[in-house]
């Protein structure tokens, strides 16, 4: 009988592409600074990039798609990434914008427009600098991706917030960070409405308030945002977990985004998109 | 990385597109779920999540005819469902309107004005809406209708996808099979829709064709919904090579109750969300519990409320007749202990049944099997001795536990019941365009009139709706049989005298 | 719900949702992938640009009318996979021939998404070895 044969390749299947995730885990400490804290500084660009190999045809071969056409890998990466559950929350009201804008992303999407992702769409960071007063992120953009190189300064002084009504809202917001044990958590307020929580027509009003955590063992490293905005949100949306590792060689450096510039929409013929 | 390359053929190389000959079941759900541009990536994954589609075309009031051999009424409709397979849940929102020509039929039909109708269901909560998302936008509501859920379920999981999701769901326990040289794939729901088995029949191009289930019906018995998907297309703004009929026709008791020419369709998992609100998940789930209230409304005459569809008990000499056994088994059983409770010690020797309209006959079949004899329009006698034949197996009924042969006698243009002592008289309502089968009570020494449907008397306190033609057309009716009405007691609603109706037809 | 390819399912998602998702159009909205075509012309810009890069050539049609393409690519990081780096660039200068293979733009417009190059002393480069919209 076929049955459990194809459990045992699903299975096998399944532990085999978790492993692949943990396959550098060592048995590091986590190292801390001086004053006790977990040291997040480090270079978090570790995990596994995708297998390069030479082929004779390309838009074909090495695709990870279907049947090795561009066509099934487009469409096919579209249609899962957009099966993934965890979306915000839109009040009802808000419903069919959140529609219109995805449907239309090309043209609405500011990421597309080599405007910035802001927070908390640009995500962790690639590279960590820790002090005793503040934590310094720098981000970098993988290929083809049009946010180019920023940075975000944490204060870590124990300071409070500036009033919502004095501060011009930014993509980056005001962030202010502390320690909650040995989870940093990061508090913003302060922001536009034009930036994207993240692709799919997720917009934002300017009263949005993201927390982020932080949280590193070892050499992995755990970054999970919660977007809170009850003027557009029925509750609040917490973001899947990102899992970054350090990576092991001490002299990695990060390569610089090329600078965006946006060619391509006059001769954008569908409204296909990833 | 070398590690993840192994990996990816490993699950390639299990899922490996199959023969389109095998009759693995395993294998040929595989290949209907490739028809449909469901599984994709390199993980070869079933990546539809969520779906929108909208259509035009008409549906239908199922079990509401003008007469029992007809199909079942039609309603214009505008039609537009989302739905998430991942939750479950599904938003079916509706516009309809009177079909075009005499309009018979019940159901609602006529319709003052086009009426939209939005149901839901969400995992385990079914609700109706004012507008899409109501219960979370002030001045909206959101009505629970627990009962709703498992037919608005079912209708999920007999989409083209849900079809195929279940029958991956039921692993060892779906089978195929082939009739007249096309692909059956049969299999068992499970949860709360353990016990319904859907048949789905794939055409040529292994696409789900045709998709039966079998539930239980009062009336009919084991009832096969059949549903037809025809000519799939990708018919989505942004391609994304997920295919879906641009044709739906579903019918029940064998005719149509749906037919629907689909326009559009983003199968491209669109951002579709069905929160439950606050309301509807205070309520407990499963049907309301029964209740019936018994009023006196002469002596001898007893109003039996309670629920949506009334009653009316009326105690003879030695026997008591029973206006009304409606719905199902539950409320007619309902209804016959609070007739003992309140008339003890004398047989429900008649039931009168108003009309055909399921609603009003699903419980006629408990009364048989309490010993009544029926009384019914004439032409109502030979479909129920038809219908009352059809096997109840999935949930079988008091009748279908112990087997009675039912005894109808049907009604012309008048009939009386009387034991010297009191009367009550039936007459075929003429002129209805609601049910050609319809028969009002009369009790000439206590000036009751009891009817269904025709004149449903709202609440008190609220506005009065648009007069309807039927309500004129029992007056007329009042007026020609000389009857003199002095109360009312509609089986919707609350008892009136004749002024109320007098002044709701501008009589006075 | 699914109960056999949960596990498979999960561990899927787990991979798209370690990454985040920057928005881009598909490269078939901008260009016919069955329409394959070549051309030789001469480089006037080559700009290094994100989302991609791109390579200006003059190309004198049948007629002898010139022509200006534009032609989309992956960027230096890519090339330099596809084992064109700086050093071995060479003819990927202004005033260069090179021959391209490319698929059309679906607008009609003098443009494509060039899939390999062959540069003037005959070295051939696949552009696009993976995801299209590599670096």
């Amino acid at each position: 009988m076929k049955q459990p044969c194809l459990i045992f390749i699903f299975a096998s299947a399944a532990l085999c592409l978790s492993s692949v995730r943990v396959t550098a885990q060592g048995n590091q400490a986590t190292p801390r600074t001086a004053d006790g804290h977990p040291d997040l500084s480090g270079v978090w660009n570790g995990n596994a990039a995708s297998p390069f190999v030479k082929s004779e045809d390309p838009l074909t071969a090495n695709l990870s798609s279907r049947d090795g056409t561009l066509l099934n890998f487009e469409r096919d990466g579209t249609l899962i990434r957009r099966a993934n559950p965890n979306k915000p929350l839109y009040k009802p009201e808000f419903w069919e914008k959140v529609q219109k804008l995805d449907q239309n992303g090309n043209t609405e999407d500011p990421s597309f427009g080599c405007m910035p992702a802001g927070v908390p769409r640009m995500g962790p960071p690639a590279k960590i600098v820790q002090t005793p007063t503040e934590l310094i992120f720098l981000h970098v953009s993988g290929g083809a991706q049009g946010w180019g190189d920023t940075f975000r300064v944490i204060p870590m002084d124990g300071r409070s917030h500036t009033p919502l009504a004095d501060l011009d809202g930014t993509w980056k917001g005001e962030s202010l960070g502390h320690w909650e044990g040995d989870t940093l958590v990061i508090d913003t307020i302060g922001f536009n409405d034009t930036s994207w929580l993240d692709i799919g027509g997720f917009f934002h009003s300017e009263n949005m308030h993201v927390i982020e955590r932080l949280h590193r063992e070892g050499d992995t490293l755990t970054w999970q945002a919660t977007v809170e905005d009850p003027d557009v949100l029925l509750r609040p949306w917490a973001m899947s977990t990102r899992t970054l590792k350090l990576n092991p060689d001490p002299k990695a450096v990060l390569a610089e985004t090329l600078p965006c510039i946006e060619r391509d929409l006059s001769h954008l013929v569908t409204k296909e998109h990833h | 990385m070398i590690r993840r390359f192994f990996c990816y053929s490993l699950i390639a190389g299990a899922l490996a597109v199959p023969s389109a000959h095998a009759q693995d079941p395993a294998a040929t759900i595989k290949t209907a779920e490739y028809a449909l541009g469901m599984i994709r990536g390199p993980q070869r994954i079933d990546a539809v999540s969520t779906l929108e589609y909208w259509g035009t075309g008409s549906t239908y009031a199922f079990g509401q005819s003008y007469r029992p051999d007809l199909a079942w009424p039609a309603f214009k409709v505008t039609y537009h469902a989302s739905l998430s397979y991942a939750v479950p849940a599904m938003r079916v929102d509706v516009m309809r309107s009177n079909p075009d020509g005499l309009v018979q039929g019940g159901g609602g039909l006529p319709l003052a004005a086009p009426q939209r109708q939005i149901q839901v269901v969400s995992g385990r909560f079914a609700w109706n809406e004012s507008v899409p998302g109501a219960g979370f936008i002030p001045g909206s509501t959101a009505t629970p209708d627990p009962a709703a859920r498992n037919d608005r379920l079912l209708q999920l999981w007999t989409t083209p996808f849900g079809v195929l999701k279940m029958a991956v769901q039921a692993g060892s326990r779906a089978k195929v099979t082939t009739e007249g040289g096309a692909t059956v794939i049969t299999f068992p729901l499970s949860g709360t829709l353990e016990g319904i088995t859907v048949k789905a029949t794939l055409n040529v191009k292994s696409q789900v064709e045709r998709v039966e289930t079998r539930t239980d019906n009062p009336v009919l018995g084991d009832l096969v919904t059949e549903t037809t998907y025809s000519d799939y297309k990708d018919l989505g703004e942004i391609a994304s090579d997920v295919l879906f009929p641009s044709h739906i026709v579903q019918k029940q008791g064998g005719f149509p109750v749906l037919d629907l020419t689909i326009t559009k369709t983003d199968p491209n998992n669109p951002y579709v969300v069905f929160p439950v609100p606050d309301s509807v998940e205070k309520t407990p789930p499963g049907p309301a519990p029964l209740n019936v209230e018994t009023q006196q409304v002469s002596e001898g005459v007893w109003y039996m409320t309670g629920g949506t569809h009334h009653s009316v008990a009326v105690e003879f000499k030695n026997y008591v007749a029973l206006i009304e056994c409606p719905l199902n088994d539950d409320r007619a059983v309902a209804v016959i202990q609070a007739v003992k409770k309140t008339v003890p010690n004398k047989p429900i020797r008649y039931v009168i049944n108003s009309h055909h309209h399921f609603d009003h006959s699903g419980g006629l079949r408990a009364c048989v099997a309490e010993g009544a004899t029926i009384l019914t329009a004439a032409e109502n006698k030979p479909y129920y001795e038809k219908v009352w034949a059809m096997p109840h197996t999935l949930s079988p009924d008091r009748l279908a536990k112990a087997p009675k042969k039912p005894v109808i006698e049907g009604v012309g243009d008048k009939r009386a019941i009387t034991d010297g002592t009191r009367t009550l008289e039936l007459y075929h309502l003429q002129g209805s365009n609601h049910a050609d089968t319809m028969l009002i009570a009369y009790l000439p020494k206590e000036k009751v009139l009891i009817e269904a449907d025709v004149y449903n008397p709202a609440p008190p306190n609220a506005a009065p709706g648009p007069v309807s033609k039927e309500s004129v057309n029992l007056y007329n009716n009042i007026n020609r049989l000389k009857l003199d009405v002095q109360q009312i007691a509609p089986l919707h609603g609350r008892l009136v005298t004749i002024s109320d109706l007098q002044r709701l037809i501008g009589q006075n | 719900m699914k109960r056999e390819i949960g596990s498979l399912l999960a561990a899927v998602l787990l991979l798209i949702a370690g990454m985040p998702a920057s928005a881009h159009h598909s490269v078939q909205a901008q260009f016919d992938l069955n329409k394959p075509f070549t051309v030789t012309g001469v480089v006037t810009k080559v700009e290094w640009i994100n989302p991609h890069s791109y390579l200006y050539l003059d190309v004198k049609d049948d007629s002898g009318t010139l022509k200006h393409w534009a032609f989309e690519m992956a960027g230096p990081g890519a090339l330099r996979r596809a084992g064109l780096s700086r050093a071995d660039r060479g003819g990927l200068k202004v005033g260069d021939t090179v021959t391209v293979n490319g698929v059309r733009a679906k607008d009609g417009t003098d443009s494509g998404l060039i899939k390999d190059l062959t540069l003037p002393d005959g070295r051939k480069f696949t552009i696009w070895t993976q995801d299209p919209n590599a670096a």
